[in-house]
């Protein structure tokens, strides 16, 4: 094996599927395998890294080539990849089900479910699927994958030391000094992410332990519809004080909202892995989140999983982990230890026994 | 990650039962108020529509898109760009008439076509009372029990050499939770409507729904799956997709035990308007037979309810016991 090219539709270096292209990069590099990345889309920080899908597309196929495909949603990349004759590892980082997105954005539920065709179309010519999670995993058996495997996402959990933003957090410990805990969820503000329930639950808590408690909705949105929808809900309920949707914030306001929150909930129905629940794992903050698809496995004890959405039960639940020193003191012990299963050498042991089963070669 | 630190299963189980617990008397006592119960609702007002209008929210969406538009705007901040812009959509309008036209045809045959398919779907609709939302009665015992009949004291037996979790969906009672622990079983329930109910506490029970759970629980997780209760009640359609998640959850070698009311029974059961408009109906046993065999379940035997009165010739409630194929056979 002289080479493992890989396919990125947008190729970021801050977002999740960013990093886990360019750690994988690196992993290959030392292991002496030639690997560049080819991407339709990019950021400008990484023009120095990537190369446009399009200068790939005259090359010669090569015998002993491989291409990588990070698929986290549709691409017309695909398209051409399916031209190719060189073997190709499928990398699953998933796709949110069309479902959850047609009520509220017709045309990104279409664009989901051509993603998902997509990576269907191409277990047909996969010699290997990655899952990064179980779950993604089982979804790559679904899909028609014949061999598949988990490759955890690589990451360096040193990235989640960034300098915080002293005005943020300023302004976010003034409000603390008036009283009541502080909830957190980091996450795209998505129909499948429903913050709707953390909102309910939030409802509840101030209604029945502390009358002064806040959430804060950190991330930017992927559907204006449900966004506004969100924003209505929270003024009908009387909590446009307690609630805030941040939208998109800088590396150093994230930190601030980890930093000064006592609890992270999380009440997704649909993550394939929830890099957020490491970063609040890394922050020592205790989680108390709803046990859907990849959630519980990411988790794997190091949180609270609840089995019930009644606001009633969440409100109920955050209250005991904070009421009770000895559980949050215990769920944010395990956390750490949680984090150190996501060590970059252990996952990338994982990604090199990956290569050798999916290349067949005996290192 | 060492394992003195995460939560243990039994730990977990026993803390939601006490998180569980203290809701439910939270809210009996009115520490949460009845206003909590209907913040569903109140934002599914909210929401665009997803069932029944869905289709036609969608329909008139497209069709609002369904002309190309070839007078393109030529507004324009610059000087002199206006005029350069209506010139060109001038000297251009040749070629994009002629594409525009094109387009339009297919999107008119593309957009009438999914239009007689969304009549037919509406009539459809309209004849199946379970997906037609207008016609959903409530049920006229807003605490529906389950199909008891002596199955809590034969289930254990129907799960002998089973390991690992066992549900039980829907739970109803806990009896049969309490059989399965004395045998030594792992089990837990699921119940949609367990803040309602008086548990005793001694049992792990989650406020779910069949669908949303198994749809949550990962692939081969459970060493055995007990449906009960929701057999009798949800659609037809949703019974069919508890027999697909069945297949996904039960790791290969695993007991699927299928409790159910005969059709018959059940009709006799109930008023004539519930049982005529009800949302969901129970399914005769063979076509659970029917079902799992067609999804590759193995061995499958049905049993006659235990102690209960023949109706028609044939025994009040049953179960289907299959052994599950697993995910990848």
């Amino acid at each position: 094996m002289t080479a493992i090219h890989q396919f990125v539709p947008t190729f970021a270096s801050r977002d999740a599927v960013g990093g886990h292209t360019l750690e994988v990069q690196r992993t290959l590099h030392s292991l002496g395998i030639a690997s560049e990345i080819f991407a339709a889309d990019m950021t400008p920080e990484v023009r120095d890294i990537a190369q446009p899908i399009w200068t790939f597309v005259d090359r010669p196929a090569a015998d002993d080539t491989h291409l990588l495909y990070q698929a986290s949603t549709g691409s017309w990349i695909v398209q051409l990849l399916l031209k190719r004759r060189e073997p190709m590892i499928v990398d699953y980082h998933n796709i949110t089900p069309p479902r959850f997105f047609a009520p509220w954005e017709p045309r990104v539920a279409a664009e989901l479910a051509a993603g998902l065709r997509q990576v269907k179309r191409l277990s047909r010519r996969a010699v290997s699927g990655w899952g990064d999670s179980a779950f993604n995993e089982s979804d790559l058996v679904r899909l028609g994958y014949r061999r598949t495997r988990v490759v955890p996402i690589l990451f360096d959990p040193s990235t989640f030391e960034r300098e915080v933003d002293a005005s943020a957090l300023a302004r976010l410990e003034a409000a603390r000094a008036g009283g009541g805990s502080d909830w957190l969820f980091v996450g795209r503000v998505a129909p499948n992410k429903a913050q709707q329930d953390l909102v309910k639950a939030l409802a509840a808590y101030r209604q029945a332990f502390d009358p002064k408690a806040r959430l804060h909705l950190v991330g930017g949105a992927s559907s204006h519809a449900y966004l506004t929808a969100l924003e209505k809900f929270v003024a009908e309920l009387g909590l446009s004080d307690a609630v805030e949707i941040t939208g998109s914030v800088s590396a150093g306001e994230l930190s601030a909202y980890y930093q000064s929150a006592d609890v992270f909930v999380c009440a997704s129905e649909h993550e394939g892995f929830c890099v957020p629940l490491l970063e609040a794992m890394h922050h020592r903050v205790p989680i108390v989140a709803f046990g859907a698809a990849a959630v519980p496995e990411t988790l794997d004890g190091a949180g609270l999983v609840l089995f019930s959405k009644a606001p009633q039960v969440f409100a109920s639940a955050v209250a005991r982990v904070l009421g009770d020193g000895g559980l949050r003191d215990r769920l944010m012990d395990a956390g750490t230890a949680r984090l150190e299963d996501f060590s970059l050498e252990r996952s990338r042991a994982s990604l090199v026994a990956a290569i050798d089963e999916a290349t067949g070669s005996t290192r | 990650m060492s394992a003195d630190l995460r939560l243990t299963g039994k730990e977990h189980r026993s803390l939601l039962a006490e998180i569980e617990s203290d809701a439910r008397s939270r809210r009996a006592s009115g520490d949460f108020g009845p206003e909590i119960d209907r913040l569903d609702e109140m934002f599914s007002a909210m929401a665009p529509p997803i069932v029944g209008d869905e289709l036609r929210f969608v329909l008139d969406r497209a069709e609002l898109a369904t002309f190309v538009d070839v007078a393109v705007p030529v507004a324009s901040n610059l000087p002199g760009g206006s005029f350069a812009k209506k010139a060109l959509r001038k000297g251009m309008r040749w070629y994009f008439d002629y594409v525009a036209q094109q387009v339009n045809e297919f999107n008119v045959g593309a957009s009438s076509a999914i239009e007689l398919l969304a009549r037919r779907m509406e009539k459809l609709e309209a004849a199946i009372p379970a997906v037609d939302p207008r016609l959903l009665i409530e049920r006229s015992n807003p605490l529906p029990q389950g199909t008891d009949d002596g199955w809590s004291e034969k289930i254990p037996a129907l799960l002998e050499g089973v390991e690992g979790r066992v549900a039980v969906i829907e739970v109803a009672d806990e009896a049969l939770l309490a059989a399965l622990d004395a045998a030594g079983f792992d089990a837990y329930g699921v119940d949609p409507l367990s803040l309602k109910r008086d548990w005793t506490g001694q049992f792990e029970v989650r406020a779910d729904d069949a669908i949303g759970h198994l749809t949550a629980v990962g692939p081969g997780t459970l060493g055995a799956l007990v449906l009960t209760t929701c057999t009798d009640q949800l659609p037809t359609g949703d019974l069919v997709e508890l027999a697909d998640l069945a297949v996904t959850v039960v790791r290969e070698g695993g007991r699927l035990v299928v409790v159910g009311t005969d059709p018959v029974a059940w009709a006799a059961s109930c008023s004539p308007v519930e049982a005529d408009l009800a949302a969901g109906h129970p399914l005769h046993p063979e076509t659970w037979q029917h079902l799992l065999e067609d999804r590759r379940f193995s061995d499958l035997a049905l049993l006659p309810g235990v102690s209960s009165s023949v109706v028609e010739g044939r025994p009040a409630s049953y179960a289907v016991v299959a052994t599950a194929p697993g995910l990848r056979t």
